[in-house]
C-alpha cells in the first residue's frame, strides 16, 4: 500500500501505510532530512533547508546594507518590522494550506537583527518576493562610500 | 556492497556528491521543507521553496517519480557584495514516488510566496466511501 512517498525513503514500511505510525515515521524523515544521507543512494548533498532558519545573507552597496531572510508562506501584509534601540525585531505569520492539527511550530516566524552603526533609520525599507525578504538599511551619508576623483 | 557503503559512509557520500555536481549548470541540490497532507479527496503536498520564481521551477512526472526542481535565484546587481559568507546557488530538489492512488492527469500545482502547493487527487475508486445501509 505505497501510494505516495519520499522517493528516498529508507525503510520497508511507508511513511502513509498506517495511522499512528505514519506521522513518527515522517518525524524520522525530518529529523534525517535534515542531515546529510550518506546511507543512501537517492539522498541529497546538502539539507541545509531543513532548519527553521531564516537563513539570514547579508549584503553592502554603496547606498545600502542588504539583508536577505528566508519567510516561505507569509504574505506581506502579515510581516510586521518593528525597530527599537538597534534592533530591528522581524514577526511574520504563516499560512498553512490544511486545516489540520499539530502545526503550530511552523506558524510564525520570529527574529531580531542588530541595526548596523551609520544607518539612517528614517529611511529603511523591505520588499518582499518569493518568500525571501529584503530589508535595506540606508547608509548616513557620513558613512557612504565617496570616489574621489584623482586630477 | 551494500553493507559495506553503510560502514563507510565518507566514501560513499564523495560519490554522492559528484553524482549531485553532475546536474545541469553543477548546482548542488537541497531537498526543501516539506509536508504532505493526506485528505478526503486528494493528497496536498506543500515545500517551502523560498527565492524560487516560477519560471525557475520544473515539475515532472516519469514513472511514478514526481520530481521537483527549484532554481534558487539571488538576482543581486553585480555591485552589491556579500558580507560573510555567500551561499553558492542551488537548487532545491523534491522526488517523491506517486502510486496507483493518484489520479497522475490531474495533478495540479500552485506557487505563492516561496511555496510550492501540489494536490495530488485520488482515484475515483480509491476514495472514502460511505455504504449505505438498508
Amino acid at each position: 500500500m505505497k501510494y505516495l512517498s519520499p522517493f528516498n525513503t529508507r525503510y520497508g514500511i511507508s511513511p502513509f501505510s498506517s495511522g499512528s505510525f505514519s506521522s513518527m515515521e515522517r518525524e524520522f524523515e525530518k529529523l534525517l532530512g535534515s542531515l546529510p544521507s550518506h546511507f543512501d543512494a537517492g539522498g541529497e548533498c546538502f539539507a541545509e533547508s531543513g532548519s527553521k532558519s531564516l537563513n539570514p545573507v547579508w549584503y553592502e552597496h554603496d547606498e545600502a546594507y542588504v539583508v536577505q531572510l528566508e519567510l516561505p508562506g507569509a504574505e506581506s501584509k502579515d510581516v510586521t518590522l518593528e525597530v527599537s534601540d538597534r534592533v530591528l525585531n522581524l514577526s511574520a505569520k504563516r499560512e498553512t494550506q490544511s486545516e489540520k492539527e499539530g502545526t503550530e511550530g511552523d506558524l510564525s516566524y520570529r527574529q531580531s537583527i542588530s541595526i548596523p552603526e551609520g544607518i539612517d533609520s528614517e529611511k529603511m525599507s523591505a520588499e518582499y518576493k518569493d518568500g525571501v525578504l529584503s530589508v535595506s538599511f540606508p547608509k548616513t551619508e557620513a558613512v557612504k562610500t565617496r570616489r574621489i576623483d584623482v586630477n | 556492497m551494500t553493507i559495506m557503503n553503510v560502514f563507510k559512509p565518507s566514501a560513499l557520500a564523495a560519490n554522492l556528491r559528484n553524482q549531485c555536481r553532475a546536474g545541469d549548470e553543477n548546482l548542488a541540490y537541497v531537498q526543501p521543507r516539506y509536508d504532505i497532507a493526506d485528505e478526503a479527496e486528494s493528497f496536498l503536498v506543500s515545500a517551502d521553496l523560498p527565492g524560487v520564481a516560477k519560471q525557475d521551477l520544473g515539475i515532472t512526472l516519469h514513472d511514478g517519480l514526481l520530481e521537483v526542481i527549484g532554481k534558487r535565484s539571488r538576482q543581486i546587481p553585480k555591485e552589491w557584495k556579500a558580507l560573510g559568507e555567500e551561499k553558492e546557488a542551488f537548487a532545491y530538489r523534491l522526488r517523491l514516488m506517486v502510486g496507483d492512488q493518484v489520479e497522475e492527469k490531474n495533478i495540479s500545482a500552485d506557487l505563492k510566496n516561496g511555496v510550492l502547493s501540489l494536490t495530488l487527487p485520488k482515484e475515483e475508486e480509491k476514495k472514502p466511501r460511505k455504504i449505505a445501509i438498508n
